[in-house]
């Protein structure tokens, strides 16, 4: 019963968001309206979710002295301090909160992106190496797109002395192709699984058969 | 001399951080350009959407990301939206993540409020600010965005603002524009607002995702695309502005040449260790 009952809401449920989508009818069209609604305030319900979880863990950590766990009280104290500003003074520009988030929470979001660029270095010296072909063409085409897309690489291609002269859009047509051919042909094949793997997933999930969402459990 | 090979194989990685970070650092505080930027297809494509709209026309502008994607993307939002202002395209703003909104107010303020002070808000332009539930949101303002929006970001009832009177749907709007770090952003717009209500869609992301969009694009499915910093320096160039993007695609250059000159030295310390014979 535990497990039925929300199985029966699930199928019923995706079966009229189903229908709806092909019958234009008023009567139908409202009620699935309707329903995209409560989806809106449910969805919402799930960021009270997140935060109770992170809540959770986080005190968890710092009640225990967990190694680490000043980083959990930084946390837990930056939530409640941006919440209670946010609340009681609002979000708009000016406020507190404005400023903090300005000034703090946007700098170090942006410098831990940025950490990528030095990680992206390392890495290459470290692991980009030409041992097959295969890994030889991803190496070349690595080297032609990051040469290609930036205006240095056109430049110095243009002060090549004799493949400068004689074709000086080589190397933009070179990464124009590489992104139009090879690129969109391996992407369209993800594209294509991805989406048959959550029709699939769909399907299974209505029928039934695909039940992780009910508990921490598997699948069927 | 195989030794110093190894050896190279073997260097300490903050070696390279410390290259990289005083390759960007000094190109950010020089001032070198690189003269050569050409105009790519896709960007023209975005640009010609927008310059190609009636003036008085609505676009919806979507801020889909946060401040981690600031650097790439705010320069795009800021070229983008500089381009449909004085277009005189009346704007309805808003977004899909919840830490990327005070973003829409920051360039309200330094681009819409700085630049184009005769723009009043609720006539030229509306902030809705941040809604959850991705997809269904966006089916749903293509019914109604008053049953999505209540009210805009700062609680004024969207029935008192004269240009959510003209634009009641999302059909309404003759172009989508996101700006996109992830999901959702434009994928999702792009199935939804393009393949269901068939409103173009266009709009920028970081470079990192670009690729992904190949195939939107030569569908037809996605009206332009700006990929990254560079994609937002090709804008900027035809908005005649030489605003931040421009100004970080030295930092961006060298900082790829790096790479690639760090990919080279890695290979040819790998086979001069033997390195490659060993693993043939």
């Amino acid at each position: 019963m535990k497990k039925t009952v929300p199985l029966i809401i699930t199928f019923l449920a995706g079966l009229y968001m189903i229908v709806a989508y092909f019958v234009p009818h008023p009567a139908v069209a409202n009620s699935a309206q309707q329903m995209q609604g409560w989806e809106i305030i449910i969805v919402a319900f799930t960021l009270v979710l997140g935060i109770g979880n992170l809540v959770q863990v986080h005190y968890g950590k710092v009640r225990g002295r967990r190694p680490g766990w000043f980083h959990s009280a930084a946390l837990l104290a930056c939530l409640a301090v941006m919440a209670a500003i946010g609340t009681v003074w609002g979000v708009a520009e000016g406020t507190v909160y404005y400023w903090l988030y300005d000034n703090v929470m946007a700098p170090l979001s942006a410098a831990m992106f940025s950490l990528l660029a030095f990680f992206i270095a390392s890495a290459a010296y470290r692991a980009f190496r030409a041992r097959n072909k295969e890994a030889t063409l991803l190496l070349l085409a690595a080297v032609v797109i990051m040469i290609g897309r930036v205006p240095l690489g056109p430049w110095l291609w243009a002060k090549l002395p004799w493949v400068g002269g004689h074709w000086p859009h080589a190397l933009d047509q070179l990464t124009q192709w590489v992104m139009d051919v090879p690129n969109t042909a391996g992407q369209r094949g993800i594209k294509i699984g991805a989406a048959l793997g959550a029709v699939s997933m769909a399907l299974r999930m209505l029928l039934g058969i695909e039940r992780s969402y009910l508990t921490t459990g598997g699948g069927s | 001399m195989k030794g110093f090979f190894v050896g190279m194989m073997r260097i300490d990685r903050r070696w390279i951080f410390l290259a990289m970070a005083l390759v960007v650092a000094g190109s950010l505080l020089s001032d070198i350009a690189f003269p050569r930027l050409e105009i790519s297809p896709d960007v023209r494509r975005a640009y010609d959407l927008i310059d190609g709209l009636p003036s008085g026309s609505t676009v919806l502008f979507s801020w889909d990301y946060d401040p981690g994607s600031q650097p790439e993307l705010y320069p795009l939002s800021a070229a983008m939206l500089r381009h449909a202002l004085r277009r005189d395209l009346r704007i309805v703003m808003m977004g899909h993540w919840v830490t990327g909104v005070p973003l829409i107010e920051k360039q309200i303020a330094e681009v819409v409020r700085r630049e184009f002070p005769d723009k009043r808000y609720g006539s030229d332009y509306v902030n809705l600010g941040y809604k959850s539930g991705q997809n269904v949101l966006v089916i749903t303002m293509a019914k109604s965005i008053r049953d999505a929006f209540p009210a805009d970001y700062y609680q004024t009832p969207l029935d008192s603002l004269p240009l959510m009177a003209r634009c009641r749907t999302l059909r309404d709007a003759r172009a989508v524009v996101s700006f996109s770090a992830g999901d959702p952003g434009l994928i999702m717009w792009i199935q939804f607002a393009w393949q269901r209500f068939h409103i173009p869609v266009t709009g920028g992301c970081t470079a990192v995702s670009a690729p992904e969009f190949s195939a939107y694009l030569q569908s037809g499915q996605l009206h332009g695309l700006m990929g990254g910093m560079r994609g937002a320096a090709e804008y900027e160039t035809l908005v005649g502005v030489r605003g931040s993007a421009s100004v970080g695609m030295t930092a961006q250059s060298l900082a790829h040449a790096l790479i690639v000159v760090f990919i080279l030295i890695g290979n040819v310390a790998y086979f001069a260790a033997g390195r490659g014979k060993e693993e043939r």
